[in-house]
């Protein structure tokens, strides 16, 4: 799909992603409304809010599952707002999935493969020929995508089906797919669902790991107050469709309308 | 390349060989089996490995039928050392008219898109009803031959062979994966940049030129073809044909045209009396498959791994 | 104008069957997210039920205690088959991909129909005459026909009484409620797998008494019959939407009426391919149809 130059924007530098007054209508429910934020390039954004806030919507208008009704969303130099899934990752957003989507019927080393191709410049003669380009293009493949998965300990599981894999690793593997997309912004979705505490610590660091080696910027959805609080740069929280605070999680916490939002929640 | 030398001399020794050797009947028989051979890979590329439901193949075929026929006639005069170059056209022409159903068709889902091609495949006989000029209903007739069944045999035996090779070098590339990867799961496909849309299309154009290279061939085998000879009943035998051998096996595409060509011919040979029980069996046979065995005979497994498994070769 | 007016009604009386037999497509795709394919043999057993079912028990002179029982007959002989058919072919699949289904819905639209060839025999039979026609009155410059009127009729009652029985009844609720939620159903007690059966009863009785209908006006019934009706019924229900009742009422009515346009007026020859021109039409552009929901997929 072609970028057309009318959706070239110029963005203030600093910034990774403008999201400005996206809204999005379903039936009577207005399920966003006027929501902006902005995320600043390798910090660690936060979207929080109680159940039905409207967060997972919000994603999915981002990365391009959801055409919003209005509003509009700025990346990597581009108004991506209608822009489709795959558009959007090719300008560099990858992102996870709450229930993880892996490719079960593949192995690991397969599920990271497919996404290490797209990148590729692919040429139909070289597969039907079997030329040499395309014999090295395979190997080139197969061995980034080891050295990808040795990076997260994975690499001993290459040859085995992807849903044999325990839950946690299932979740590393759909960030390392992920990530062999060469993103620069990473965008997860709910990544601790189902994750016990030293999990959850793993994952932290995890996280802090990948943001530096790539040199990422990371947008995540996440219901664990404490993950959130400890690991975000800056938080955004969402009430019923709209966004009612923005700041850093010292400030957040403390503020009385995002207790009320959370009415009976401790935030620690 | 000595592969490429030992394989085609066979081939031409062979069908000189059977030219002599087996009647009449049988030879009509071999040039079906690789027919429907062609056919059912065709389909399994769009359905098997794409997984995106065609009941619209014989549409496709009727395409290429029609087109390669008009050309030996209209065209090239009658030669029949000219239908090879008619055969490639047939192909083509189905190709672009797969394109242009493509075009609105892959936004919807699984059973919509059985039904559109289904459509499709129905409009083409129709209009073809109406065309007076290729015979309408009365179908066309006097389509040129090859004189000897060894010419025949030789190139459809080559035809095949492409055609397989094609389908499972694509099957084992780059683009095979990104179609398993689109029907292991779509969404997980499309966030990882892969344009599912383009890569439907493409997958569907390919079955098309392929489906067109069938109906090619088809019209010079049997000499005359009619627009019932395209209906959805033969898209329905195609699809069983790619169901038993498994959807996503190009192997077992090729064995389960081998079974569904010569059932019907062993079965005529049945003291049934009067009764045609030969129509009864294909749908028995899909609807047994379905309930007790879906993933056909190979699955989406390859004849070469079936063999590794069960060690009858060395792995 | 006196013409349009025959089209008009000849496309409605033909629509009210096509409203018929689109319910128990819809019905089914509703509850079970698959096209039955094999709905349109059930049509055809219906009008071959009722006629050997009129043989052997005789009642096949004209009166109307006769074309009752013709009724009866058809609707239970096609609730049986669309019962059997869904708990033999349909129920081992529904936790398969949906393409499993669909395949094998074709296998049994197949099996009936070259089973029906070689059981009652390929040639045309005559369906018993259980009403005899009569041209009634003049409306508008043309005979309005009583078997005209019957088929309006029969048709108005079957729809008034499926409304009764979804709007008004537990089961109707039952079905609803299964359509929409089928993982919350049996938490609330009921039972899915009736509620599943009681829709491709219900179907099946619809279509069993559309064939009858179109066999008294019509009175050439041959194993391959449902091939025509069948398609033109999906279209006419993909049309008014699938999974809406209303849908396919108004679907039915309109592509009848559509139908018999483009025949009276255009090339008959085409009538084939005007439900498929609709159909994919209907499928690029509004694939909801008239009256259908956007059910969007998780993500």
């Amino acid at each position: 799909m072609s970028l057309l130059d009318s959706n070239k924007t110029v963005m203030n530098d600093s910034l990774m992603m403008d999201v400005k007054n996206l809204s999005i209508q379903f039936g009577g429910l207005k399920a966003v409304d006027e929501v902006s934020f902005s995320i600043r390039k390798n910090e660690i954004f936060g979207l929080i809010g109680p159940n039905g806030a409207g967060k997972t919507t919000v994603f999915n208008m981002l990365s391009g599952f959801y055409q919003a009704d209005s509003g509009e969303i700025l990346f990597a130099n581009q108004n991506i707002t209608s822009l489709k899934p795959h558009a959007v990752n090719k300008l560099g957003a990858a992102r996870t999935f709450q229930n993880i989507r892996l490719f079960k019927g593949l192995t690991v080393l397969e599920n990271v493969v497919v996404a290490m191709q797209q990148k590729h410049e692919h040429m139909w003669h070289d597969s039907l020929l079997k030329t040499e380009k395309f014999h090295k293009l395979e190997k080139e493949l197969v061995e980034k995508s080891i050295d990808l998965l040795k990076i997260f300990n994975l690499d001993q599981f290459k040859n085995d089906q992807a849903d044999s894999l325990p839950y946690g690793s299932q979740r590393k593997l759909e960030i390392v797919r992920a990530l062999a997309t060469g993103p620069q912004l990473l965008m997860l979705d709910e990544p601790a669902a189902g994750m016990n505490l030293s999990e959850k610590a793993a994952l932290k660091d995890l996280i802090h790991f990948i943001k530096n080696k790539f040199n990422l910027t990371i947008l995540l959805i996440e219901h664990d107050m404490k993950l959130v609080m400890n690991i975000c740069d800056r938080i955004a929280v969402l009430h019923r469709g709209k966004k009612i605070a923005e700041g850093i999680p010292a400030d957040i916490k403390t503020l009385p309308v995002v207790i009320e939002a959370y009415l009976g929640k401790k935030v620690i | 390349m000595k592969k490429l030398i030992i394989f085609l001399g066979s081939v031409i020794v062979l069908g000189i060989v059977l030219n002599f050797a087996l009647n009449s009947y049988i030879q009509a028989i071999v040039i079906s089996f690789m027919i429907n051979a062609i056919m059912a890979l065709s389909l399994n590329v769009i359905t098997g490995l794409a997984d995106q439901f065609s009941l619209g193949h014989a549409g496709l075929m009727a395409v290429g039928a029609y087109t390669s026929a008009i050309l030996s006639k209209e065209v090239f005069a009658d030669h029949w050392y000219l239908i090879p170059v008619t055969v490639l056209c047939a192909g083509l022409t189905a190709a672009i008219v797969g394109y242009l159903i493509s075009l609105p068709s892959f936004k919807l889902k699984g059973d919509y898109l059985a039904i559109v091609t289904l459509g499709m495949a129905e409009i083409v006989r129709v209009l073809l009803l109406n065309w007076n000029h290729v015979g309408g209903p009365r179908g066309y007739n006097g389509i040129i031959k090859f004189p000897e069944f060894s010419y025949a045999y030789i190139f459809v035996v080559t035809l095949l062979s492409l055609v397989f090779v094609a389908c499972y070098r694509l099957k084992y590339s780059w683009f095979g994966r990104n179609l398993w990867a689109l029907n292991e799961d779509d969404i997980a496909a499309e966030v990882m940049g892969l344009d599912l849309t383009k890569t439907k299309r493409q997958a569907f154009v390919i079955s098309s030129f392929m489906a067109g290279l069938g109906g090619g061939i088809y019209s010079h085998h049997l000499g005359y073809i009619s627009p019932n000879s395209f209906s959805f009943l033969v898209s329905t035998q195609i699809l069983i044909m790619a169901v038993l051998g498994g959807l996503g096996s190009m192997s077992g595409s090729v064995i389960a045209a081998l079974i569904l060509t010569i059932l019907p011919e062993a079965l005529r040979s049945l003291p049934t009396g009067s009764l045609d029980i030969r129509m009864i069996v294909f749908p028995i046979i899909l609807i047994a498959m379905m309930i007790l065995r879906p993933q056909g005979i190979f699955g989406r497994s390859e004849l070469i791994n079936f063999c590794k498994e069960k060690k009858w070769i060395k792995s | 104008m006196q013409e349009f007016f025959q089209h008009t009604l000849n496309g409605l009386s033909f629509g009210s069957i096509y409203a018929l037999v689109a319910l128990g497509y819809t019905m089914v795709y509703g509850i079970l997210g698959m096209i039955n394919f094999a709905h349109s043999e059930i049509y055809m057993m219906g009008a071959f039920m009722c006629f050997y079912l009129a043989r052997f028990f005789g009642f096949n002179t004209p009166s109307p205690m006769n074309f009752t029982l013709g009724l009866l007959g058809a609707g239970l002989a096609t609730a049986i088959i669309g019962f059997s058919v869904e708990k033999l072919a349909y129920k081992p699949l529904r936790n398969s991909p949906k393409m499993n289904s669909l395949i094998t819905a074709i296998g049994v639209s197949l099996l009936f129909q070259y089973g029906g060839q070689i059981i009652f025999g390929a040639d045309p039979k005559s369906f018993p005459t259980l009403i005899e026609d009569a041209a009634l009155f003049e409306l508008a410059g043309i005979q309005i026909h009583l078997i005209d009127l019957i088929i309006y009729g029969v048709s108005f009652a079957s729809l008034a009484a499926l409304s009764f029985i979804i709007l008004k009844t537990q089961t109707g609720r039952a079905m609803r409620a299964v359509s929409s939620r089928p993982d919350m159903t049996p938490l609330m007690g009921i039972d899915n797998n009736k509620i599943i059966s009681m829709t491709f009863i219900i179907g099946s009785v619809l279509a069993g008494i559309a064939a009858v209908l179109v066999s008294i006006k019509y009175p050439k019934i041959d194993p391959l019959m449902g091939n025509k009706i069948g398609m033109s019924a999906f279209v006419a229900a993909v049309f008014g939407g699938i999974g809406s009742l209303h849908g396919a009422v108004v679907g039915g009515l309109l592509l009848g009426l559509g139908e018999y346009y483009v025949l009276g007026y255009g090339a008959s020859t085409y009538r084939e391919a005007l439900s498929f021109c609709i159909l994919i039409l209907i499928l690029i552009y509004k694939p909801t149809g008239l009256f259908g929901s956007n059910k969007k997929e998780k993500i």
